[in-house]
């Protein structure tokens, strides 16, 4: 069990994920989201933001990898979990975690107590997405730190 | 009762140090996590009779249609067997 920290930014798109953090395709393993920090650190302006967090059952398409930074530093990187930004193509899946509107000024943090992380299911590359359905097109980032089961 | 629910805490920053805090749980039948409003009367979240835990207003809406409880769990276990089944 080792907590890991991934950090996905991106140009923020109504459509397209910020990023996401998966199971791995093959050898899959829980996790849980305990931890999550959403902001903009585009020039600053009165932008409304929504972030939503969804489950995400499929890779998507495109962007860059993400690979998750151990909490420890006596932890090895991450080998069942993936995680992408930016990608060009939102991977399947829906359910919504997590809604929260924000001014682009703002930031948001939330952290999970005993019981309360999301648990995600060891399936081949299920998962969160972290998304911006209404927003400016100005630099975010979401950092979320997740622990493997 | 609803003091030992608190599963989770937000809080959001603003520019010039504004901070505002909250609770939240997180429902134990689909996983949503929801704001916990303090000293509410009414609220439309609610707690399942099968596993006798807090459940977000949807979840509650479904749960007072069927009297189903579908625990987080439970769902996270079949979608494991089905994929090791495959």
């Amino acid at each position: 069990m080792a907590n890991y920290s991934f950090t996905m930014k991106r140009t923020a798109s109504a459509t397209l994920d910020v990023g996401s953090i998966l199971t791995a395709a093959s050898n899959p393993r829980r996790f849980r989201l305990v931890d999550l920090i959403l902001g903009a650190e585009g020039t600053p302006a009165d932008n409304g933001f929504l972030w939503e967090v969804n489950k995400r059952t499929g890779l998507a398409t495109g962007g860059t990898s993400v690979t998750g930074q151990p909490l420890e530093d006596g932890d090895t990187i991450a080998s069942t979990l993936v995680g992408n930004q930016a990608p060009t193509a939102n991977g399947a899946g829906s359910g919504n975690k997590l809604s929260i509107p924000l001014n682009q000024r703002n930031t948001f943090r939330w952290m999970a107590r005993a019981g309360g992380a999301i648990v995600v299911p060891a399936t081949a590359s299920n998962g969160l997405g972290f998304s911006t359905p209404t927003s400016s097109a100005v630099a975010v980032t979401c950092c979320a730190h997740v622990e493997e089961l | 009762m609803l003091r030992n629910y608190k599963s989770g805490y937000g809080v959001i920053s603003g520019p010039w140090g504004e901070i505002v805090e909250f609770d939240t749980f997180t429902c134990n039948h689909c996983q949503r996590i929801v704001r916990i409003i303090p000293k509410e009367s009414n609220p439309d979240y609610g707690i399942c009779m099968g596993c006798f835990e807090l459940i977000c207003p949807r979840c509650r809406g479904e749960w007072d249609k069927t009297n189903i409880c579908k625990h987080f769990e439970k769902a996270l276990e079949k979608e494991e067997k089905e994929y090791r089944a495959r």
